[in-house]
């Protein structure tokens, strides 16, 4: 993940210590990962495993994996790679990070410090959170102006430009300047006259959502077709909430999680259902449409998969189930994003017409006006 | 009387005794939908969606299959039946996918039986049911057979076709005779014969002796289970992971299949560390299959014929070896 590798890579440089940074994920990666995970497991196993063979090939000799608690397969990730990772031939040391213990993640670092205690890591690993959220923000002003931009391609410019910048700061005043300049640099980048089709909400998995490489420029893709999107996920902003400094994303966390209870009776004991919660948020927060991006095979998201098309039903929102693997093809996931994009368009402009003609329309809009059926006959294909 | 429903299928035929004698205790009637048939199949296949795994599917043809005729549907949410493990998320969520997908469900009992913190007693755990039903005054009395009658468990015999035959009568040979397989697998692809093809039938009929994790002693499973490398933290992968490496380990089996349905989360994990095993143990062979819907009766036949002529004729050369040798 781009964000994650540069926190990642700012943290060890401040502890000293020398990093390998694998190649950003390319076809190679995951038809590497493919090639030797089980057939069965999901996208985000098959690709990790494709970066840490990149990254052994490249001569590192210890490989950090994410874990977590809960039912859902990644805390049993790293067992099953580093076994196949062995079974390859390479010599490493894995070390499993949980990321639902705040404190234990932290001092996981201090193993990599060479001997520098906490008064040492804790800031350097408190500055690659800075950058974290620095480049997160870069995104979101990416998808907010990339359907406003003034010539196209602008925003793909701005965006490698003050990537780098961040990278680079060596320190917080210098990585706050940089924040500021690239909030300026994007409101310049705006046209007045260009205003967005129509906003969508993606929500769903968490590592499907975050890395481009993999979701086929999802972000990108829709930006282009001039729509504003927002993510219901940051890596930054939960690593925050976890560390218990965030009391507003946590707030607003449990009240999704809460808000999908109608659909799944006990929501905290599955964890893909906060998708439905963000859902019901969406309709909320005005979004015309909301596409659930997952792996295929995912465990949580499908049971959430499974009750979205009543969600979508009962709350009057179209819905984009898009499960994505090794056999996606980005013609197949563009063509569906376009349709989907064609039709809550047109579904806002017969909104519009009827809310300007009054109760005369009413009658026939119903006709159309549907939307959700067709949204489920998008989703099954 | 009310009458309650009991889908044939996931957890069930790990815990049909302690369910079905729970409910005779409180003196209600038990209905439990028929084996499962293509008919079945195919309503669980309408009313499910698409990307789920194919026992769910099955489990949701169940549901549909009974529903119009029961008072109550029996679907617990069995989240986790020991300390800091689970079973699967989507046992837990069933009942709600089951009350939006399926239309004409009556009301569902679903108590939570979540013990990953406390043990919480089954009585405690299904006073809930007792009281939607009424029936609080039987509740002590029920829970106590059901827990003796569970414990019969492992020695209950599974319920099997009398008799079904290679789908090719002429295969199969004299060698396969006295051949000891190991079927491994959720209680629910073992013990449905319609999802694995009558495979236990199949080869019992060929003279082929086959054990499964019921014929390991539970507590050699449960102290194999506390030495692993890497515990998976779901109930039944640990089970099968633990049985597995007895299985390799011992002289009990020639060889072991491993029955996957496609979809399923913990198993195509698990599949990595049994696979691993498997290579440790070199004299046991080992193959694993994967079962869904579009599965071919004949292309599983084929494989298992193969795999068990393999054996048998390892078994014949390493024996000319032997002699040779003398």
């Amino acid at each position: 993940m781009g964000p994650l590798t540069v926190a990642i890579k700012s943290i060890f440089r401040r502890l000293g210590q020398e990093i390998v940074v694998p190649p950003p994920t390319s076809h190679r990666t995951i038809s590497l990962g493919a090639r030797y995970a089980p057939e069965l497991v999901c996208m985000p196993f098959k690709v990790t495993l494709g970066n840490m063979i990149e990254g052994l090939e490249r001569g590192a000799d210890t490989v950090a994996m994410a874990t977590s608690h809960g039912n859902c397969r990644l805390g049993f990730y790293w067992p099953a790679q580093e076994i196949i990772l062995k079974d390859l031939g390479f010599q490493f040391e894995m070390i499993p990070i949980n990321y639902d213990r705040p404190l234990e993640f932290v001092g996981e670092f201090r193993r990599f410090g060479g001997g520098k205690g906490w008064k040492d890591v804790l800031p350097a690993f408190m500055f690659g959170i800075r950058k974290l959220l620095a480049l997160e923000e870069l995104e979101v002003l990416c998808m907010e102006t990339r359907p406003r931009e003034r010539e196209s391609g602008l925003t793909t410019r701005l965006f490698r430009k003050w990537q780098a910048a961040v990278d680079n700061a060596p320190d917080s005043s210098t990585l706050k300047q940089v924040r500021q300049q690239a909030r300026k640099g994007f409101l310049e980048a705006r046209a007045e006259s260009r205003e967005p089709v129509a906003r969508i909400r993606i929500v769903g998995e968490a590592y499907m959502m975050a890395e481009p490489n993999v979701n086929f420029h999802l972000q990108q893709k829709l930006g282009d077709m001039g729509v504003e999107t927002e993510r219901s996920y940051w890596l930054g902003k939960s690593v925050v909430r976890a560390i218990r400094l965030d009391r507003k994303g946590r707030r607003e966390h449990e009240k999704a999680i809460r808000d999908a209870t109608p659909y799944m009776r006990y929501p905290d004991l599955c964890t893909g259902c906060q998708s439905i919660g963000e859902t019901i948020q969406a309709v909320r927060r005005n979004f015309d449409g909301v596409i659930l991006i997952m792996p295929f095979t995912c465990m949580p998201e499908v049971l959430a998969q499974s009750v979205m098309h009543r969600v979508s039903e009962d709350h009057g929102i179209p819905v984009l189930p898009l499960p994505i693997d090794e056999h996606s093809d980005e013609g197949g996931i563009s063509t569906r994003l376009e349709a989907f994009v064609d039709l809550i368009v047109r579904r806002k402009q017969l909104k519009s017409r009827e809310a300007l003609a009054g109760t005369g329309a009413a009658h026939s809009a119903r006709a159309f006006g549907r939307g959700p059926t067709t949204t489920e006959r998008l989703g099954a294909g | 009387m009310a009458r309650i429903g009991i889908p044939r299928a996931l957890l069930y035929h790990r815990y049909h005794l302690l369910w079905e004698t729970f409910f005779r205790g409180l003196e209600e009637e038990v209905m439990v939908s028929p084996p499962t048939n293509k008919g079945i199949l195919e309503l669980g296949v309408q009313h499910s969606l698409t990307d789920i795994c194919l026992p769910v599917k099955l489990a949701c043809g169940h549901v549909a299959a009974i529903a119009s005729k029961v008072d109550y549907l029996f679907l617990p949410r069995v989240l986790s039946v020991e300390k800091d493990a689970y079973t699967c998320p989507k046992i837990v969520a069933f009942p709600d996918m089951v009350r939006l997908n399926i239309p004409g469900i009556p009301k569902i009992l679903d108590p939570v039986i979540d013990l990953r913190k406390k043990v919480v007693s089954h009585e405690r755990q299904l006073r809930e049911v007792a009281e939607t039903l009424g029936k609080s005054h039987l509740l002590k009395k029920a829970s106590r057979e059901a827990l003796r009658a569970q414990s019969n468990w492992f020695e209950a015999e599974p319920e099997a076709k009398k008799e079904a035959s290679f789908l090719f009568k002429e295969v199969g040979s004299a060698s396969w005779r006295g051949l000891r397989i190991a079927l491994l697998g959720h209680p629910y692809n073992l013990f449905d014969s319609f999802i694995n093809f009558n495979l236990r039938e199949k080869l019992a009929s060929m003279g082929i002796e086959i054990l499964t994790l019921k014929h390991l002693e539970p507590s050699s499973i449960e102290e194999e289970a506390a030495c692993l490398d890497y515990p998976p933290y779901w109930t039944a992968a640990k089970e099968l992971l633990a049985g597995a490496r007895l299985f390799f380990r011992s002289d009990l089996v020639d060889g072991i299949v491993y029955l996957i349905a496609f979809e399923c989360g913990p198993d195509a994990l698990l599949k990595v560390l049994i696979d691993s095993e498997s290579k440790k143990s070199p004299h046991v062979a080992y193959m694993s299959l994967v079962l869904d819907e579009h599965t071919g009766e004949a292309g599983v036949e084929t494989r298992v014929e193969a795999f068990l002529d393999a054996i048998a004729r390892r078994k014949r050369t390493s024996r000319v070896t032997v002699a040779g040798v003398r």
